[in-house]
């Protein structure tokens, strides 16, 4: 059955209503409170905590998933994200002021080349997911 | 109230009503992100093309913000190519969710009252069960989880819609079915496409059979014609896309499945948040009313093909836990194979079951004498699926209220560099410029494994002393760098190499997967620019189909029935033109293809071998199924009580894909007791189980080389284990443990236990 296209004017403008109160309720929607920029010295906190407990966190996941390095290396990711939550948090900073700070310490030194020593597990553990994972 | 069902603007009102109840909840937070862990990669996908178009002026095709680079329009997940991308562009990625959760909602509904309609004669009835799919319960844990890719669903019943209306001859049927999965497709999901094609060739069928003999090869030219203008519409997005899947497939195991309660559970509890994440009870909320309505209207002879339809779904739906398994057949074909999750074909259930349930919901009042009847009867049905709407809208709100919800900086200034990064956070990576190469996907991502998170320079050279390199300007599809060399070398650039990569100056390489410049001497303004030939490729093909279907379109509605005789030739080149335009590239195509991915263990060493180390000890048992163990190697507990195995092995012979290995790791019995459990540390174990399925996630056994040697390593971690003497037990059988286990013939000496040979021992100090 054909669709019928007549309009109505009362439906037209009940969605049309719709339409605009739904994209300037979005659009007027209040900025979400930015948190305060850590200050240098909290920066550098963040980072030496991250730092001093990169290898527990290594050893931990390489527990968790023997011999699986993608998943160890996530594992690992996912307690430093623990750390960071609760970092941040506590202080009242920008979770990417901290990110910021563990990036910089982390390229402090400055690797030259791809072979070069990886104390920050910086280098890339290719993507593997686990071919299942419940 | 008919005549007013069957006005497309009344409807449309109706829906908007429903969609705007929906989305109020979202609509104060509508300028914070999803801090879901999926949320992260979906929303780095949108924001990245958003930042590429706005900041850049480029297309979204290259993605250097995650896992060290990747192909957007290829990653199944991104969802910038479609049309509500516009939104995104003009109001920022989460601004325009509720936008786009809106205008999807209506489409779901809409399309669904269209398709019911085409067998339904009550328009009433088909206006009131169109809102139970487009709310039912999934799309609530989409929203939860920030999988906003999922709404794209909502399509599916203009697909089915387009599918019957072809068989029935309607040209505009082959246009609303191949825009409709287009943009469905454009719009990502890993699963989308491969639901849509069960759903696809079900409504096929049924709509052919319904036709009069007569008029089934006409059907079934009109179906073909639109199967070829589907793929073909797509092909901007769908070439990508196999590319990326055919160079890293994705590999899913196990024998997930659901018994009946929990299949009901699915469909009539109510979701919830929970720690974090959604429960699994409620995930496809449409109610019990609904439930009765699809049991009422499904005795109807009319409703019996739909009927068959809600069946068919539910046995998909139920995975592995049915005998026999309609999934595990599904899966054993090439593009189903990676089906992970059953209970989505309950998406596919529920919207079969609208059909019956209109039926019900048409019949029941006239079952009666009497007007009193038929109001009371229908106020009555009328007020159950009102209820059902509106607990669906509140478990939409309610679940959505849970989400974990934060804000992203942005910081434009930053110059771009790779980082360690951290995939729990990949959003806000890309909010400050950093690239996350920590990284997680529902496929093995080609990665370099020559990429870091903490290089001094993101382009540099092979050879230090050649001279110099300095990044001149940078932009997701384009970096110019200034090189001054003494003599030839090689530029690395800390992003991944992809085939679409090309260069200015000197010859495009692939340095284990990195992304390399080959250079000679002398001063060079070196330019790398993505343009892969997919894309290309795929826009002009989507391009050509899209005019083709306008022609169509234009005949149509100047009284042309496609494939009639005068026609036929004409119809028949508007199909093909799309073909013979993608011919023209296949047969130009001089990009490098991707070479084979690379058989790995998840430990990084190679999967298929030549031969076992010295140091492996031999095996000696034979099976009465053709796979021979040749060596093995285990290492006992080292520092952090982690046990290493390395099995080499053949397969001989053709088995069966849901082939498992069991691994059983035992304390020997006859140590005495286990001691008890010391205060705050988990309780003594004394069995550990390494069974699996694939080869270090690479490849199923049943997949491996015939006669090639398989190095399988893996591991297991004891630091829970009772102290004694452990016995290392393996063997082979159904995946599942329980269907079969493959017999062993002899042992070598070796001791035997329910088919298991005891390979190996260590002490647990």
């Amino acid at each position: 059955m054909a669709p019928d296209l007549r309009t109505s004017a009362a439906a037209l403008v009940v969605t049309i209503a719709c339409a605009l109160v739904v994209t300037v309720r979005a659009l007027r929607a209040p900025e979400p409170q930015a948190k305060r920029s850590a200050t240098a010295a909290e920066r550098l906190e963040i980072a030496a905590s991250i730092a001093s407990s990169e290898k527990e966190w290594m050893d931990e996941a390489r527990q968790h998933f023997p011999e699986d390095h993608w998943s160890q290396r996530d594992d690992f990711h996912a307690l430093e994200l623990r750390r960071i939550v609760e970092m941040v948090e506590q202080k009242g900073v920008r979770v990417e002021d901290a990110l910021q700070a563990i990036d910089d310490d982390i390229h402090r030194k400055g690797a030259r080349d791809p072979a070069a020593s990886d104390e920050r597990y910086a280098r890339a553990v290719p993507c593997k997911p686990r071919p299942f994972y419940d | 109230m008919g005549r007013f069902a069957e006005r497309t603007a009344v409807r449309i009102a109706l829906f908007a009503l429903i969609a705007t109840a929906l989305v109020w909840a979202m609509l104060p937070w509508a300028a914070y992100t999803n801090e879901f862990r999926d949320a992260q990669v979906m929303n780095l996908y949108e924001r990245a093309a958003v930042d590429t178009v706005r900041r850049f002026g480029e297309l979204p095709l290259w993605n250097p913000w995650y896992c060290g680079g990747l192909y957007g329009l290829g990653a199944p997940q991104s969802r910038f190519a479609s049309p509500t991308f516009l939104l995104s562009l003009l109001f920022g990625m989460e601004r325009a969710e509720p936008l786009v959760v809106f205008l999807f909602a209506i489409l779901g509904m809409e399309g669904t009252y269209r398709w019911v309609r085409l067998r339904v004669n009550d328009a009433t009835a088909a206006l009131r069960v169109a809102p139970l799919f487009a709310l039912s319960g999934y799309f609530s844990v989409a929203h939860f989880r920030g999988w906003t890719n999922f709404f794209g669903f909502e399509l599916v019943p203009f697909v089915l819609y387009g599918i019957t209306m072809a068989a029935r001859g309607r040209t505009s049927g082959i246009a609303v079915a191949s825009i409709a999965f287009a943009v469905m497709l454009g719009f990502g999901g890993t699963f989308a496409a491969p639901l849509v094609a069960v759903a696809a060739v079900f409504e096929a069928i049924r709509a052919i059979l319904e036709q009069p003999p007569r008029r089934r090869l006409r059907a079934v030219v009109m179906l073909a014609a639109l199967a070829s203008f589907m793929a073909a519409v797509a092909a901007v997005r769908l070439l990508p896309l196999a590319e990326t899947l055919v160079a890293s497939p994705r590999i899913m195991a196990g024998t997930p499945g659901h018994a009946p309660k929990k299949i009901f559970e699915f469909l009539v509890r109510t979701l919830e948040a929970r720690d974090g994440n959604v429960t699994d009870a409620g995930m496809f909320f449409v109610g019990g009313g609904f439930l009765a309505l699809v049991a009422f209207g499904g005795a109807e002879r009319r409703s019996i093909s739909a009927l068959i339809g809600v069946v068919f779904f539910l046995w998909l739906a139920a995975g592995y836990s049915r005998k026999p398994s309609l999934f595990a057949i599904l899966r054993e074909l090439p593009v189903f194979s990676a089906l992970r999750y059953p209970e989505r074909f309950l998406w596919l259930a529920i919207l079969y079951g609208c059909e019956p349930a209109a039926n019900a919901l048409a019949k029941l009042p006239r079952l009666g004498d009497g007007r009193r009847w038929r109001v009371v009867t229908s106020t009555i049905l009328t007020s159950v699926i009102v209820v059902t709407i509106g607990v669906q809208i509140a478990i939409f709100a309610d679940v959505g209220s849970s989400r974990e919800l934060g804000v992203v900086a942005v910081d434009e200034a930053r110059e771009f560099r790779q980082a360690r990064g951290n995939r729990w956070l990949a959003a806000h990576h890309q909010g400050i410029g950093l690239g996350s190469l920590s990284c997680w996907e529902t496929y093995p991502v080609i990665m370099s494994p020559k990429l870091r998170g903490d290089l001094a320079a993101e382009e540099y050279l092979l050879d230090p002393d050649a001279g110099t390199a300095e990044r001149v300007s940078w932009s997701p599809n384009r970096i110019v760098v200034r090189v001054s060399l003494k003599r030839p070398t090689r530029l690395l650039v800390n992003q991944n190499w992809h085939p679409g990569w090309r260069s200015s100056v000197g010859v495009v390489v692939d340095d284990d997967r990195l992304l390399a410049v080959d250079l000679p001497e002398g001063e060079h303004e070196v330019t790398l620019f993505f343009r892969p030939t997919s894309a290309v490729a795929g826009g002009a093909v989507t391009l050509v189909a899209l005019g083709s279907l306008l022609l169509l379109a234009i005949a149509a509605r100047r009284g042309r029935v496609p494939f009639r005789r005068a026609v036929a030739l004409r119809t028949g080149a508007l199909v093909v033109a799309p073909w013979i335009t993608l011919g023209a590239f296949v047969a130009t195509w001089s990009e490098p293809r991707y070479p084979p991915p690379q058989q790995r263990n998840a430990n990084g060493t190679p999967a298929l071998v030549s031969s076992a180390p010295m140091d492996a000890r031999p095996a000696g048992f034979r099976l009465d199924f053709p796979i021979v163990v040749e060596a093995v190697k285990i290492r006992p507990p080292d520092a952090l009580k982690n046990v290493t195995f390395d099995l080499y092995l053949r397969r001989t012979g053709p088995i069966p894909r849901l082939t498992g290995m069991f691994v059983h790791v035992r304390r020997r019995p006859g140590q005495g007791p286990l001691p008890p459990a010391e205060p705050d540390k988990p309780e003594p174990r004394e069995f550990f189980n390494a069974d699996h399925q694939v080869v270090g996630g690479s490849f199923f056994l049943s997949d491996a080389p015939e006669g090639q040697l398989v190095h399988d390593a893996f591991g297991v971690h004891v630091g829970s284990a009772a102290p004694g003497e452990y016995d290392v037990w393996l063997g082979f059988g159904h995946v599942s443990g329980r269907k079969w286990r493959a017999r062993v013939e002899d042992s070598g000496g070796a001791p035997v236990e329910n088919e298991l040979v005891r390979i190996g021992s260590f002490v647990v100090p």
